[in-house]
């Protein structure tokens, strides 16, 4: 019987074609792990848009005014996010969005670079009739690339 | 012999790879089911929180600082009392209803999410309308808020 042993050719063309298969299948993978990734932040990025909304209709109308870029980690209070928990029964419970006292949170907001930003355009109907719209933007940090989410809402002044 | 021992290496090395790819996989589809658990946990509280008339639990402190706590109880739009609590043992979180007219308490049969780790209802403003709600399920996180516009 002859039993032949494979030759380097044959393993090297084996090699080959292993390798065009797997690129593809490679590329495919990290695609769809990007693509979980991208909708997560795209997500969270629409429910922060969304929690500062739902603030600026309980906030004093006067104090709805422009505010630049901030980090939402590691930022002083500001309303919106910081603080963000209390389960004690008076401040000393305080939880803001650091890396000791909500490493989760604090460590995912950090390796996207989340901010937000406002811009208040002021309507006046006259007789202190006034209505202000605020653009809200959110922006992060993906792979690289800066990304933006914008919303828009109406606040009355009466 | 040669080409044979090249081709076990190859063959242990994509072996490996496969075995990566398996734990890459897993881990992806877990955040996607966490983010999925957290969407639909956040949906299914704002869509009744939001027509609510006013938030009994949490309220803030005496000293005016904002006040957390795992379950909130809320009247709804109905006059009926509601809450919404954590149960940590199964991850979920759970909706309970105190009949506006006479009856007993009656807890729904199914959860409103499961697989959440952490849930924290805050009370943020002096009107009481203004809920935050932090969910954790894994590594993934929702930080939401709801304004209460039926007070």
């Amino acid at each position: 019987m002859n039993r032949r042993a494979l030759s380097l050719t044959e393993v090297i063309l084996a090699l080959a074609i292993a390798v065009m298969v797997m690129v593809p299948v490679t590329s495919m993978f990290s695609t769809s792990g990007q693509q979980v990734q991208k909708s997560r932040n795209f997500s969270f990025a629409a429910a922060l848009a969304r929690r500062i909304s739902q603030h600026l209709m309980a906030m004093p109308f006067e104090d709805i005014v422009d505010l630049p870029g901030q980090s939402i980690h590691d930022a002083p209070d500001d309303g919106f996010f910081n603080p963000v928990l209390n389960f004690a029964n008076d401040q000393s419970g305080l939880k803001r969005i650091n890396a000791s006292e909500m490493p989760t949170l604090h460590g995912f907001l950090e390796m996207n670079d989340f901010k937000y930003a406002l811009s208040v355009s002021n309507v006046s109907f006259g007789a202190g009739d006034e209505i202000k719209s605020i653009a809200i933007f959110i922006t992060w940090k993906e792979t690289g690339r800066d990304m933006i989410y914008r919303t828009h809402i109406y606040v009355s002044s009466v | 012999m040669v080409g044979a021992a090249i081709l076990a290496i190859i063959g242990g090395m994509v072996a490996n790879w496969f075995v990566m790819q398996r734990r890459y996989q897993k881990r992806i589809l877990e955040m996607s089911d966490a983010q999925q658990s957290i969407r639909q946990a956040s949906w299914n509280m704002i869509q009744e929180l939001r027509t609510a008339r006013n938030l009994i639990y949490p309220r803030l402190n005496a000293d005016k600082s904002i006040k957390s706590d795992t379950m909130t109880v809320f009247k709804n739009f109905s006059g009926d009392i509601v809450c919404y609590y954590h149960y940590p043992e199964t991850g979920e979180i759970r909706r309970c209803v105190v009949p506006n007219d006479s009856g007993a308490p009656i807890i729904d049969t199914k959860p409103i999410a499961t697989r959440i780790d952490k849930v924290a209802f805050t009370s943020h403003d002096l009107g009481n309308r203004l809920l935050g709600i932090y969910l954790e399920s894994g590594n993934t996180v929702g930080l939401e808020s709801v304004y209460l516009l039926n007070e």
